[in-house]
């Protein structure tokens, strides 16, 4: 690996090797023999906390975007099949989010019914009565996972509601 | 080892969800951050880095030295901010470390990431730990950065073993210019 030289032919890779900024401003040095640093578990312990704290609110707030979600739903029904694209396409995004939220607040099953809603939305099909029957029972369980504060895995109650999504998926899919 | 003192770290973060933004302010907050700026979008992040260069009081910061973003946003979602920090003329620093902290985990969603230029990659739902592990890896092994006709970012390939197939970086020693060294 050389510096170009007059003459040489033009380099098709450029390489840019910066001192670690970062590490010299974290406090962990920088330089080529720094040691690697770590978080320390009292930074750690308070992060845990304020997520803690966060996860007793997050059915609070999480309401607000299953209250949206059905009120896409709804503008969906209203409409003829042909025009349904756009507010399928705000399920879809609402439903994105949720995935992306669930887990880290002790609801995993938000974050796997979310994850199944927006699979099931990225579709090109026409959007017939039927694949909003299918949304709205993703809906429904989300609900029931917040409505009775359905944590971590669910036990029981999660594989019921795991199963009656399956149920209207398999109904509502002609399968 | 010794344990980061994030105090004088200046941390940017774009997410439209106003409470996953709340939320992510707090921990980085918790873990000693010493400031974090929020957008609600990427347009919104765009705004305050072009200010940094021209206009800091407007910018409400001085100085970022790591951008964490969510993907889906609207109307300029994380991968337009990712773009114009590594590409547009009046980024502060094309060389800025970038988190993407997104629910796209799927493997053609974080390579798209990848090859954008992306330093390091956040699946969501997050934990404290995942977050950690990114951070540990942005601070402990930042990578060389590489500019090619067609990318440029932090070296994608993060490992110097072997790969496991052929080998497809096949380039002569003179084809490659070391522009800046100061490690």
């Amino acid at each position: 690996m050389t510096t170009a030289k007059p003459g040489k032919p033009q380099p098709r890779v450029r390489l840019f090797r910066r001192r670690n900024r970062l590490a010299a401003k974290v406090g962990v040095g920088g330089g080529p023999a720094a040691e690697p640093g770590k978080l320390s578990e009292e930074a750690f312990e308070r992060a845990m906390k304020e997520i803690e704290k966060a996860a007793e609110d997050y059915p609070d707030w999480v309401r607000e975007s299953l209250d949206e979600l059905g009120a896409e739903l709804k503008a969906a029904w209203d409409l003829p099949p042909e025009e349904r694209v756009q507010p399928f396409r705000k399920i879809g995004r609402i439903a994105h989010e949720l995935k992306g939220q669930g887990g880290t607040f002790g609801y995993p099953l938000i974050s796997t019914f979310g994850d199944m809603l927006y699979e099931f939305t990225q579709t090109d099909v026409k959007i017939r009565d039927n694949l909003l029957e299918v949304a709205k029972a993703h809906l429904d369980v989300m609900r029931a996972v917040i409505n009775d504060r359905v944590s971590g895995k669910g036990g029981s109650i999660g594989q019921d509601l795991k199963l009656s999504l399956d149920q209207a998926i398999k109904k509502y899919s002609g399968e | 080892m010794a344990n980061f003192d994030f105090g004088l770290l200046s941390v940017l973060v774009a997410e439209d969800n106003q409470y996953m933004r709340s939320m992510l302010r707090t921990v980085l907050r918790a873990l000693g951050v010493g400031t974090v700026t929020v957008a609600s979008d990427g347009g919104a992040a765009i705004e305050i880095l072009r200010n940094l260069k021209t206009n800091p009081q407007k910018a409400g910061v001085s100085t970022i030295d790591v951008v964490f973003s969510n993907w889906q946003m609207e109307p300029v979602d994380g991968m337009m901010l990712l773009k114009w920090v590594r590409r547009h003329k009046e980024s502060p620093d094309r060389f800025m470390p970038f988190v993407m902290v997104s629910g796209f985990s799927d493997r053609k969603r974080v390579e798209l990431a990848r090859d954008f230029g992306v330093t390091e990659f956040v699946g969501k739902p997050y934990t404290i730990n995942s977050l950690m592990a990114r951070i540990n890896t942005l601070v402990n092994a930042p990578r060389q950065y590489v500019l090619t006709a067609d990318y440029f970012g932090p070296d994608r390939r993060r490992n110097r073993e072997t790969p496991p197939g052929p080998e497809r970086r096949v380039i002569a020693e003179d084809e490659i210019e070391v522009i800046y060294d100061d490690r």
